[in-house]
């Protein structure tokens, strides 16, 4: 097949959005679907066929997500409204916009890799993880097998 | 200042990390409803205090048990209630306008609201949680509310709602989805440093000749 000349092509827009937390490691698939799910959810299928959103990468606590130029505010409404993907609470802040994958790998900060600080995940000791400088987030297995996590900040006798 | 008006901290999010978190959002201040004075990482938190009360006499006796310094919203309920409510000293916004029954926060409330610089608050996290008609219904409720703000020229605040760092949103997405029902990013931003003007004693009048 032989592809449309540039001119003819649909002018798109990128979102780079933070995946928050930064514990959670998404596939691209699962959060297309929610995402998906959000858009039609507040748009209907008429409004997310024209919003035309994709999710292009997931790469190390962040996402890039495509829509149609002119839609990225509504885009960015649904994002808003995505609390859960395959179970697992998230939340998705938009970080910035282009007209170019290119500009927005720039813009990527580094999410720092948690450090393990101790606990085996019970209720009593809560398995803690630290989080850049200041911030713990610490994982309890409730009775149901599921991880429940509590977010903190590091004591500052501790940092 | 940017400030978040509503933000619990009973949920899996300690205080200190729900500023943090505000504070990386682009948020200069939040209202902890519970919460104690301070400030951490940069952002001023705020006590706040939501009074749920059946008559004006209860809900100004709670105003009264309020600690100083603490900004307090009162939930709106009946029509006859929420027209009293906003006369009400001490009360710095009107809360649950999206719970009410239709025209229950009337143009009588809004205009006595208007009159004493009493703000209303639209709560985030029903828009964000909810799906389908309850979603609607909020909308619809918040439209309405621009409406009586367009022509009466209240002040609005904007809270989250949230009970945990997972449910605040950047201001950016907070203009995104005040622009559903109606809201331009300059009123988004009016709404969102709202609560500073709001906290500020009001000066004695001054004769100037």
């Amino acid at each position: 097949m032989k592809p449309r000349p540039p001119t003819l092509r649909q002018d798109r827009r990128y979102l780079l959005v933070r995946i928050a937390p930064s514990l959670v490691r998404l596939e691209g698939k699962p959060l297309y679907l929610a995402i998906g799910e959000a858009v039609t959810a507040l748009f209907g299928d008429q409004g997310a066929a024209r919003i035309d959103q994709a999710v292009v990468m997931v790469i190390s606590g962040y996402a890039v997500v495509r829509c149609r130029r002119g839609e990225e505010e509504r885009l960015i409404a649904a994002l808003a409204t995505v609390t859960e993907v395959e179970g697992q609470r998230v939340a998705l802040h938009p970080r910035a916009t282009s007209g170019t994958i290119r500009s927005l790998r720039d813009r990527i900060v580094p999410v720092p890799e948690p450090v393990y600080l101790g606990g085996d995940g019970s209720e009593e000791s809560p398995r803690r993880l630290r989080i850049g400088a200041e911030r713990v987030d610490a994982i309890v297995h409730d009775y149901k097998g599921e991880n429940v996590l509590r977010f903190e900040t590091i004591h500052p006798e501790d940092r | 200042m940017r400030t978040d008006a509503r933000i619990h901290i009973d949920g899996d999010t300690t205080l200190e990390r729900m500023a943090l978190e505000a504070a990386a959002l682009g948020y200069q201040a939040i209202v902890a409803i519970g919460g104690v004075s301070g400030s951490f990482g940069g952002v001023q938190v705020i006590p706040g205090v939501s009074i749920c009360a059946p008559n004006p006499n209860r809900a100004l006796t709670a105003i009264r048990r309020a600690p100083a310094g603490a900004f307090v919203t009162l939930q709106l309920g009946e029509g006859a209630f929420n027209r009293s409510a906003a006369s009400l000293p001490g009360v710095h916004a009107l809360s649950g306008v999206h719970l009410c029954r239709k025209n229950a926060f009337d143009h009588v409330a809004a205009r006595t609201a208007a009159e004493r610089g009493v703000a209303v608050e639209l709560l985030l996290a029903p828009l964000v949680r909810e799906r389908g008609g309850a979603r609607q219904s909020v909308l619809r409720r918040y439209a309405d509310v621009l409406v009586l703000q367009h022509r009466y020229g209240f002040p609005l605040v904007i809270g989250s709602g949230a009970g945990s760092c997972l449910d605040l949103r950047s201001p950016r997405s907070v203009a995104a989805l005040c622009g559903l029902f109606g809201l331009d990013h300059d009123g988004v931003d009016a709404a969102l440093s709202g609560v500073e003007s709001l906290m500020r004693p009001k000066a004695p009048l001054r004769v100037i000749e």
